[in-house]
């Protein structure tokens, strides 16, 4: 029926039939119930933490106490110039729809939001399905994501977008990155909030993976910096710094939906406010989510637990990487991923599989492995991202070995 | 200029002055009395005791206790443990695996469906507010119209309008029952005026039972308005969240709940225009979860809807919470018993209160959590509804878009002291101001906009 649904509607529709633009829905593996099914390299997820650490409270935590647990929280671990208070931050039913919102308020229909790559390949859902912004890659010329180089990039980029008509209204960054896995030194920083400040453009620094520094000990690791952290005197204006965080990285706590945007622009906030309805978090988890930010030796020991087994399952990684020959990034010392270079194993190129990726990634599911090709948007084909948290480590392995 | 520049400013586009545009500011610091007054300041009997005394929010605010016994009790017991899995994506995206199932499982058997409900018929997702954004947006582009008839739940407009973009068109009754079949002439009337207008009517959307009326629509209605979406080929839309929420108030001649999908589509409408929304926020009074879910035989329109889940996750706890409550039959049974006499036992004591003080209000109803009184001979209605405000009182002036001026949704159901002192100030209130009978005679067809300005 054509009337069925709305123009827009059929267009939704047709996002969910790109080939490969989402993890297939075919049965997982479990050792003992269902072997032979898939293992997901494809979430990036923690899956381990002790069930009984979490307290339960029916009473709802209301939206006072959590954003102020939360401030509490970055105070202590972001470092920032100035102190984060709780009436800036606002709390959603995750970031997806944070970044949604954003989205809807700082641009129209049709403008941009610049990014490098390779980076997080949802990003143009949760910005475009919506509030339909693109996300502008910029053409890298072999650039390094995190070098302070980046800034010509960027520069070019925009104006070679503003000449196409597209506006850019942000840039976006995701700091530790995904799926690079690697820290923003604060110098680059600089200069990315530099540009912004020069073109009046907003900087949106995604950081939900801030407490998943694992760091094997390599002298060139760079720690994690906030953008929060930085002075943005003579940089760019406070107001337009967007930072994103949430419980679903660090905290392994994706299910809690639990997601904030830090900003200082109290137009902004009360712009997202005005959308808070499609978006409310719900009672009980904020009573979790208080509760775990409250009790602050639980969190470090939760975030330390964190750290301890993403190292472990880095390490089984890399070393069934090393074994099987296989090309990774090197330098990874934060998040939940390896990225992994399977470029020797493309297959033919075809006008329906132009990288060669899907042809690659359909034998690895027939294998029982899923990776998601093409996903990171990265330049040259073939890398794909490997989450090695969102499993146990008996599921690690065997996924590896597949 | 820095702030004229952080934000986007589009253009207004055709709808009534309450829809937004994008990237402005809150509107509820702009447009007065968009949103339930009181709300940061609200009555507490120990803590806030000049706070104010709402009215004006749907809530069922009597049976959170044995909710918070059900789940502290079998958090201990095992049947309402967070499993870790509810940490993760895949426990409760769209509902996750067991939420629907238990959801199909309870509407099988309180709804009384022609075929029964798959499971893979429900999506579920952060609340149905969020339900609504979604299914408009797949329903219908920006500029075209939701048609309703009035009174009706104010904030459709906010649900579909903000980011959907859609406007909703009210029928004119003209004295029909909007609950008898003829009512339907009304809609073809709209329908065919909003389409003269440039807004395309893509669905309809009907509150059954309803809100703020309090009654439940009659096969026959519901068989004629699925007709004559057929024959204007558009959708149907049937809001049941009040659907367990229908008690005994002596109007024994008043019809009680038949969903729209008990009724045989044969010969009415297609079963793939026909879409149903249910959640746990009234019949189990846990808004706070919150859980939402769209029915619809539709594969199409679940597909559009799902693409967008991602903005709408439900919670893992709320699902954990939602599955023990819906698999629990006997809690279910003893629950929603519990509820409804509750429920019947707060609409008595409001009436007895209201009949005393001669406040008139819409008598005839068996359903939901308020009811609908006059306070025409109090107007205007802006300085009226300051004035209650100003006592400790609130209620949300032309919220239901009424026809008539002056008509109030009031929400009973309230702890017994809260609701005694509520009814206590707005009698006071009222008493004071009242300007003598004024005659409503001409004004038929009044716009609410019109008395909040003047």
């Amino acid at each position: 029926m054509s009337t069925l649904l709305s123009e827009r509607g059929e267009e939704n529709l047709t996002g969910l039939d790109i080939p490969w633009r989402f993890a297939p829905p075919l049965p997982r593996y479990n050792k003992d119930s269902n072997p032979s099914g898939l293992i997901l390299f494809s979430s990036a997820e923690i899956v381990k933490i002790p069930g009984d650490a979490f307290l339960y409270s029916f009473s709802s935590a209301g939206g006072s106490r959590f954003p102020n647990a939360m401030a509490s929280f970055l105070n202590d671990n972001f470092r920032p110039f100035t102190p984060v208070t709780g009436d800036q931050i606002l709390t959603a039913s995750g970031v997806t729809p944070i970044e949604d919102m954003i989205g809807l308020n700082i641009g129209d229909p049709g403008d941009g939001i610049l990014v490098s790559s390779p980076i997080y390949g949802r990003f143009e859902l949760d910005f475009g399905n919506e509030a339909r912004l693109k996300i502008v890659y910029a053409k890298m010329k072999g650039m390094d994501s995190f070098d302070v180089g980046i800034v010509e990039i960027f520069q070019e980029a925009f104006e070679k977008a503003s000449q196409a008509g597209t506006k850019i209204r942000a840039v976006l960054i995701s700091n530790p990155s995904n799926p690079l896995g690697q820290c923003y030194p604060p110098e680059t920083l600089k200069r990315i909030m530099e540009f912004c400040g020069r073109t009046k453009i907003h900087l949106i620094s995604d950081e939900v993976y801030a407490m998943s520094v694992f760091g094997p000990g390599y002298l060139e690791a760079v720690p994690f910096t906030s953008v929060l952290s930085i002075d943005p005197t003579g940089l760019m204006d406070p107001e337009y710094v967007q930072v994103m965080y949430g419980m679903s990285k660090d905290f392994g706590a994706a299910g809690l939906r639990l997601g904030c945007l830090i900003t200082r622009s109290k137009q902004l906030l009360d712009a997202c406010i005005s959308l808070i309805r499609f978006h409310n978090p719900a009672g009980p988890s904020i009573a979790i989510g208080t509760a775990i930010l409250e009790d602050k030796t639980f969190t470090a020991s939760l975030l330390k637990s964190c750290r301890d087994k993403l190292l472990k399952g880095y390490s089984i990684t890399t070393r069934a990487l090393e074994a099987a020959g296989i090309e990774y990034r090197k330098g990874t010392n934060a998040g939940l991923f390896v990225y992994i270079d399977l470029s020797p194993y493309l297959g033919p190129i075809s006008e329906a599989d132009p990288r060669g990726e899907f042809e690659l990634a359909q034998c690895l599911v027939d294998h029982g492995v899923f990776l998601h090709p093409g996903e990171e948007h990265n330049e040259a084909p073939g890398w794909f991202r490997v989450s090695f948290a969102s499993m146990d480590f008996e599921s690690l392995e065997e996924g590896l070995r597949r | 200029m820095v702030f004229l520049s952080l934000l986007v400013t589009r253009s207004l586009e055709l709808f009534p002055i309450r829809n937004l545009a994008r990237g402005t500011t809150s509107f509820a610091t702009v447009i007065p009395w968009r949103f339930a007054p009181g709300g940061n300041n609200l009555y507490d009997k120990l803590t806030n005791p000049s706070g104010v005394i709402s009215f004006g929010t749907a809530e069922n605010g009597l049976v959170q206790d044995e909710l918070e016994v059900f789940v502290a009790q079998n958090a201990c017991a095992h049947h309402v443990r967070i499993p870790s899995l509810a940490f993760t994506y895949r426990y409760s995206t769209m509902g996750g695996l067991r939420f629907p199932i238990a959801m199909a499982a309870h509407m099988n058997e309180c709804f009384k469906p022609y075929r029964p409900i798959e499971p893979s018929q429900i999506l579920t997702g952060s609340a149905l507010t969020s339900i609504h954004e979604m299914v408009g947006m797949s329903l219908a582009d920006p500029g075209d119209g939701i048609l309703v008839s009035r009174p009706i739940y104010g904030r459709f407009e906010l649900d579909f309008g903000n980011t959907a973009g859609l406007s909703i068109v009210y029928t004119d009754n003209e004295g029909i029952d909007p609950f008898s079949p003829e009512i339907v002439h009304q809609y073809q009337k709209a329908f065919d005026r909003s389409a003269a207008d440039g807004v395309k009517v893509k669905a309809i959307l009907i509150v059954n039972p309803h809100n703020p009326l309090g009654r439940c629509y009659p096969a026959s209605t519901l068989a004629a308005l699925m007709k004559f979406c057929q024959q204007n080929c558009i959708h149907m839309i049937s809001d049941e969240v009040y659907a367990l929420s229908v008690y005994d108030t002596g109007a024994t001649d008043l019809p009680t709940f038949t969903s729209a999908l008990s009724i045989d589509p044969t010969g009415l409408i297609d079963v793939e225009r026909l879409h149903i929304f249910y959640g746990m926020n009234k019949d189990f009074a846990a808004a706070g979860l919150p859980l939402g879910s769209l029915i619809s035989r539709n594969e199409l329109l679940r597909k559009a809807v799902a693409a967008n889940m991602r903005f709408h996750s439900p919670s893992g706890m709320s699902i954990a919470i939602g599955i023990a409550i819906l698999e629990d039959r006997a809690f279910v049974k003893r629950f929603i018993a519990l509820s409804r006499q509750r429920l019947a036992e707060c609409r008595s004591f409001t009436t007895q209160i209201l009949d005393r003080a001669e406040i008139k209000y819409s008598g005839y109803g068996n359903a939901g959590f308020f009811l609908y009184v006059d306070l025409s001979p109090w107007l205007p209605v802006k300085s009226n509804t300051q004035n209650l405000l100003d006592a400790g009182v609130g209620v949300h002036p032309c919220e239901e878009h009424g026809e008539i001026p002056g008509h109030f949704r009031l929400v009973f159901s309230q702890d017994r002291d809260t609701l005694t002192e509520g009814l206590r100030r707005l009698v006071h209130t009222l008493g004071k101001h009242r300007v003598g009978a004024r005659v409503l005679n001409g004004v038929k067809r009044a716009r609410c906009t019109d008395d909040r300005l003047g």
